[in-house]
């Protein structure tokens, strides 16, 4: 798909040849960039700054499109909220739900949730620092996002944006 | 990471999709029918050498109102598919289409498989073209999409040996769409020039 009119250029070998394609292929795969929107709760921003310093200090290649609503969901702004939502979702590649204690009362992130795989996204990770207890079994989406959940170690984060892809 | 395959069912865009199963990159063939007479002929042979050699189910996108109000060689029967072969905006559509699906899927590029720019025929298979294409792309969507050409320094003759090579057959690459490849069109005529090698 392109096109082209033919021809041959080189008297190169098989192998030669399989190393120029695969340098130019390695573009993509060397791009280790991530655009990850991160769900959470208003309450814990200070902890998600927290994360994002880890994040760097793991010298990753990482722009976080954070997000955090106080706008109550059923606010008259909320339509105005979602729109603007959906385009940082858009733009990213994974959404990370930063889980604590105050996760499973909000619909915002519930609906985070719903709308990253809806449109689309392969992956919804779920991050949980070890000194909150989440009850899991006490909301819906727990059990969906159990696979992905990470348990930092010390009370610190480790490799969550790792799961990106 | 990973990204967009624009593939055709033809023998380039094959061999990329072969490669980078190879080198274990990730990647979304995407097949555009963009009103081309050889569409129907291009989409059961794409989704035929894509289940035989093992790559991702194709992705089909269907623009075939670009082709029924854009005439050429390519998208109308009653034009010559060798002299009025040039299809204006044919490849900015497929870089696009494939950038928005890279969008969608979360991807960081898009391949197409143009070959060396001597032999390039029209504008859009030449460096300044692709240049220009990421940038707009990138303006457009706000986020950076390369444009991956993996078979830029090959002749059709080194395509055909590097996928020889890699076992892969059944391929279609007819303007036309005719079951029997024309013999004049500008993808038959690239093989016909690799024979003379």
């Amino acid at each position: 798909m392109g096109g082209g009119s033919g021809g041959g250029l080189f008297s190169s070998d098989i192998r030669s040849l399989e190393d120029k394609v695969k340098q130019r292929l390695a573009e993509a795969k060397g791009d280790v960039s991530r655009h990850v929107f991160i769900s959470f709760d208003h309450e814990d921003l200070d902890e998600v700054n927290l994360l994002r310093g880890q994040a760097k200090n793991d010298k990753m290649d990482l722009q976080f499109d954070d997000h955090s609503v106080k706008e109550p969901y059923d606010s008259t702004n909320a339509d105005y909220i979602k729109r603007n939502i959906c385009e940082k979702i858009d733009r990213c590649s994974v959404t990370l739900v930063y889980l604590t204690d105050k996760t499973a009362s909000s619909k915002w992130i519930n609906w985070e949730i719903e709308e990253s795989l809806k449109r689309g996204k392969g992956r919804v990770s779920g991050i949980l620092w070890a000194r909150h207890n989440m009850r899991e079994n006490d909301h819906g989406y727990a059990r969906e996002t159990q696979e992905t959940i990470h348990r930092g170690a010390g009370g610190r984060p480790r490799g969550a944006a790792a799961q990106a892809a | 990471m990973s990204f967009v395959n624009l593939v055709s069912g033809g023998l380039d865009s094959t061999l990329i999709g072969v490669m980078a199963k190879e080198d274990h990159i990730d990647h979304f063939p995407l097949f555009v029918d963009y009103g081309q007479r050889a569409a129907a002929k291009e989409w059961a042979t794409c989704q035929a050498v894509h289940r035989q050699l093992g790559l991702p189910v194709p992705t089909r996108m269907d623009l075939s109102g670009f082709g029924q109000v854009i005439a050429s060689g390519l998208t109308n029967v009653s034009m010559d598919v060798k002299e009025d072969a040039f299809t204006p905006g044919r490849n900015l559509l497929f870089l696009l289409m494939g950038s928005a699906y890279a969008y969608q899927v979360g991807a960081s590029s898009v391949a197409i498989g143009l070959l060396a720019e001597q032999f390039s025929l029209f504008p859009d298979q030449r460096h300044p073209f692709l240049v220009q294409a990421e940038q707009a792309i990138a303006a457009a969507m706000g986020r950076q999409i390369k444009v991956l050409t993996p078979l830029i320094e090959f002749g059709k003759a080194d395509v055909v040996r590097l996928a020889t090579e890699k076992g892969v057959v059944g391929t279609y690459s007819c303007h036309t769409g005719n079951s029997q490849p024309c013999g004049r069109c500008i993808a038959c005529l690239e093989f016909q020039l690799n024979k003379g090698e």
